[in-house]
């Protein structure tokens, strides 16, 4: 379980993926072995990661069961096998320095092995054998599950994991995304074994899953080893999908919390991620973020962490976020909407534009230096169904033009949903209604 | 042709005074300037990307009380005016204009900052550092926006609810020297910061002879050294040792066993922390790769210790750590116990501490298997170099270069007699601190009114 949302300013949580043209590496290659498919990487260096996408994520499980995908993989991933105890399991894995994870996420989830080139063989036996035969050892279950329920109350005092959990459940109410993947003391306690073990087998299938593989590994290697183990899961069916939902009524929501500052978010619908406008979105949000840093920051001193950026992880509807811890809410929510409407009337400057790129596309180079953070990143363009994206993303960022950028950033700015954690006697619903006041 | 006139005086300089770190890895390169500057530089040319990093032996332990979080203070200032920049506007401009990812970062041991830029910028990039680190102007309008931003990264973590455990922890263990051990620092010191102490700050740590600057990725060394000796090389040193001539106090021993419980709100769960005063880098350093192995065998989820605890559903997080400090590094034990048996898990954890040097406690298996985690956890951090030249300067604050590229061959000679000393030495017998978070509606329905009704 990660506990999300502690970051240190200046470090934008959208990611990005491109491979560079002046330092050419070998491209990403898609594989259908025996109709299990995969995406692999060659890098050259020493670690390899291996990274299995499960589609669906809050599509795949109502609402009551919430926190099913993350309790359910965590559990298998880690629990042992059907030939070997966790103990033994967890042993093997320590003695080679193998490191097994899992997530879940708004429309997927995942399971991820890391090994050095040299334990490969044997991290690849343990990682596959985990996902195709686990132990489902009833005592594992049961601490796990207790693990999952202390996360969930631990997060939820937590006051970013509060206001995200708020702003979900308020902006997508009734659909997919009011679920929270990592669930509630209430759905979790329901889950029962069985209901893991049917998860397990429904979702764990040639129709919802894929494999990215990244490091020194070469294709005929990863043939032979999926054909021997992934490409012998059932087909299943694909996951269900539901339609695009879009915040379209501006609105807020203030729950009280007594806290040292205050917490406030405001989400707004994103652009599709197989769009070229996504991309010139992020742009856009990359120098938002800049101004919210140099205006609300450093000139005014009303808070550390004001941010701008689009989420990486919403796929089916994705969502921008503006976002502020402040001590003078009125304030701060008057100079948010005030650069957001000045930007929608006058666009972002010339200036501004030329020189974000570059910064831009350092922070993406970051995350390009391990084989586990290239794996995150193709498969999340795979899901985008944007794959090619990954290979081209130094180039599309430079296509961008300043029309672009002031076009998609003024047609998806319309419709913001405020959320507010914190003292409620310092902001009220009127503080939030700028954007409509000046006639947007 | 320029390149190659570049290098030549380079060349004989290089001669002249560089030296060989000891055990230093293939693509590293080592050089000390006349100044007493260090400069390490790490080829790793993967991705076009190129990390600079000052770092200085600055941070909590150098603060007395009225200086409490001012080194945390100084970073955010670092980021601001300076003779070459006329505010912080035009710095996050010029940041853009050279492609740079920026941050800084303040601990117990050491203050940091760190740029990664395109390689192509590098030049330009280090003159950018050298501005910053050498002629900060600590503007008094800056530092008057900057009071409420530093304290709110206080209140940030103030919000979260284990951080009234965090910080009545720090004040039990450390009592009135506990600034040394708060980087975040003092509400009231931070609002009324001037620009008078950045500068005693300034002139009393910020000298080449006390840092270290870090240049790594996709770089060439020959041509950084060259750089760095034309651009750094000026920058006077200070005549003294910082810590001569302004010694730091040595932590006072605990008198006694202190035990204490702390609510929050909107604590959701119980939390234990349990404390000892343990080995640093000056008096032990080998006592404090011990403590790592010891601690991350306990640590593996195959652990006696992780079994007991976890697997028994006495608790559903239990974790060691040793915090490697310059003065007097912590030990530490976090246990989110199972609300309904916290006295039962305090009570076995009474009987694993008497455990814990005693032959049967691990087996040999796993302080090999612990050892060569160790090793293997460094391989993947050094494979994110950006990263990782923040893992080399941390080593480097704490004792010196060497103090990193010889840790995994220290942990390698960790036998079980060395761990027994170690257990007997800081821990057994030891005095200690222990706390217990609960909300207030927790511990009134648990009924608990004082930690040691939980441990008699």
């Amino acid at each position: 379980m990660k506990i999300k949302y502690i970051f240190k300013a200046f470090i934008i949580s959208a990611v990005f993926a491109f491979i560079s043209n002046v330092f050419p590496q070998s491209t990403i290659k898609e594989l259908d072995v025996d109709g299990f498919k995969v995406i692999y990487r060659s890098t050259g260096k020493d670690v390899i990661s291996a990274r299995l996408f499960i589609t669906g994520g809050t599509a795949n499980y109502p609402l009551e069961k919430q926190g099913i995908e993350s309790l359910s993989y965590a559990y298998i991933i880690k629990g042992g096998t059907e030939s070997m105890p966790k103990s033994d399991f967890l042993a093997a894995a320590d003695k080679i320095g193998t490191t097994f994870d899992s997530d879940a996420s708004l429309d997927y989830g995942e399971m991820s092995m890391q090994c050095l080139r040299e334990s490969w063989d044997m991290s690849w036996q343990l990682f596959t054998d985990a996902l195709m035969h686990p132990a489902y050892d009833p005592v594992e279950f049961g601490n796990k599950k207790e693990q999952y329920i202390s996360y969930a109350r631990q997060n939820d005092g937590y006051p970013d994991s509060r206001l995200e959990r708020i702003t979900m459940q308020t902006a997508f109410k009734g659909k997919n995304y009011e679920k929270d993947p990592y669930g509630n003391e209430i759905t979790l306690s329901s889950i029962t074994l069985d209901e893991v073990k049917e998860y397990i087998k429904e979702n764990l299938c040639k129709s919802r899953a894929f494999i990215v593989i990244t490091g020194n590994v070469s294709e005929s290697e990863i043939t032979d080893k999926v054909r021997a183990t992934l490409s012998k899961l059932p087909v299943g069916t694909p996951a269900k999908t539901e339609a695009v939902t879009k915040i379209e009524q501006p609105g807020q929501d203030i729950e009280s919390r007594k806290i040292s500052t205050n917490y406030l978010q405001g989400i707004m619908s994103g652009i599709p991620w197989d769009s070229p406008d996504a991309i010139a979105m992020m742009v856009a949000m990359n120098i938002m973020y800049d101004k919210y840093f140099i205006e609300l920051r450093s000139k005014r001193g009303l808070s550390y962490a004001p941010a701008a950026y689009m989420n990486g992880d919403a796929i089916t509807n994705p969502f921008s976020v503006f976002y502020i811890t402040t001590d003078h809410p009125k304030d701060a929510i008057q100079v948010m909407v005030d650069i957001i409407n000045n930007v929608r009337k006058n666009g972002f400057s010339q200036d501004d534009f030329n020189k974000s790129k570059e910064a831009f596309l350092t922070r993406y180079f970051m995350r390009l230096e391990t084989a586990s953070s290239q794996s995150l990143n193709i498969g999340r363009w795979k899901l985008r169904n944007n794959l090619a994206a990954f290979d081209n993303f130094e180039s599309i960022v430079s296509s961008v033009t300043l029309a672009d950028i002031n076009r998609v950033f003024s047609s998806n700015t319309g419709n913001i949903k405020w959320n507010y954690l914190g003292d409620d006697t310092q902001i009220s619903p009127e503080d939030f209604k700028q954007p409509e006041k000046i006639g947007f | 042709m320029k390149r190659i006139l570049f290098a030549l005086p380079a060349f004989i300089l290089f001669l002249q005074i560089t030296f060989a770190q000891t055990n230093m890895p293939a693509g590293y390169h080592f050089k000390k300037l006349g100044n007493g500057l260090e400069v390490l530089v790490v080829e790793d040319k993967s991705v076009p990307i190129a990390t600079i990093e000052i770092n200085v032996r600055n941070g909590a332990y150098t603060e007395p009380a009225e200086f409490s979080g001012l080194s945390h203070f100084y970073e955010h200032m670092f980021f601001k005016a300076n003779k070459d920049i006329p505010s912080q506007e035009e710095y996050i401009k010029k940041t853009n204009e050279l492609g740079i990812a920026w941050n800084g970062t303040t601990s117990t041991n050491r203050v940091n900052y760190f740029f990664t830029l395109p390689s192509k910028n590098l030049e330009d990039g280090l003159k950018f550092m050298n501005s910053a680190i050498r002629y900060p102007l600590f503007l008094e309008e800056e530092m008057t926006n900057e009071h409420p931003v530093v304290n709110g990264e206080f209140q940030r973590g103030e919000s979260n609810p284990e951080f009234n455990l965090y910080y009545e922890f720090q004040e039990k263990m450390w009592g009135a020297d506990k600034s040394r051990k708060i980087p975040i620092g003092d509400h009231d010191v931070i609002l009324s910061a001037t620009p008078e102490k950045m500068r005693t700050i300034q002139q009393k740590y910020y000298w080449p002879n006390n840092s270290l600057l870090l240049v790594t990725g996709d770089v060439n060394a020959d041509e950084v050294f060259s750089r760095v000796e034309a651009i750094y090389g000026d920058w006077q040193p200070s005549g003294f040792d910082p810590f001569e001539k302004y010694p730091i106090p040595e932590f006072k021993p605990l008198k006694n066993d202190i035990y204490f419980i702390t609510t929050s709100p909107n604590a959701q769960a119980p939390v234990v922390y349990i404390g000892w005063h343990g080995p640093d880098t000056r008096k032990d350093e080998y006592g404090t790769n011990v403590a790592d192995v010891f601690s991350f065998i306990l640590n593996l989820e195959t652990s006696k210790f992780h079994k007991d605890f976890i697997d028994a559903g006495l608790a559903t997080e239990i974790s060691i750590n040793y915090s490697t400090d310059i003065y007097t590094g912590p030990i530490s034990i976090r246990i989110v116990p199972n609300p309904k048996k916290i006295k039962e898990c305090l009570a076995l954890l009474e009987e694993h501490i008497g455990m814990w040097d005693s032959d049967k406690y691990f087996t040999d298996e796993q302080l090999s298997t612990a050892k060569k985690q160790l090793e293997i956890q460094q391989k993947y951090r050094e494979e994110q170099t950006s990263s990782y030249t923040h893992s080399l300067g941390y080593n480097w604050a704490l004792k010196d270069l060497d103090y990193g590229f010889n840790y995994a061959a220290n942990n390698n000679k960790v036998t079980r007699d060395d761990i027994k000393k170690y257990i007997r030495k800081y821990i057994k017998g030891k005095h200690r601190v222990s706390g217990l978070l609960l909300s207030p509606d927790m511990q009134h329905t648990m009924g608990i009114k004082k930690y040691e009704d939980l441990i008699n």
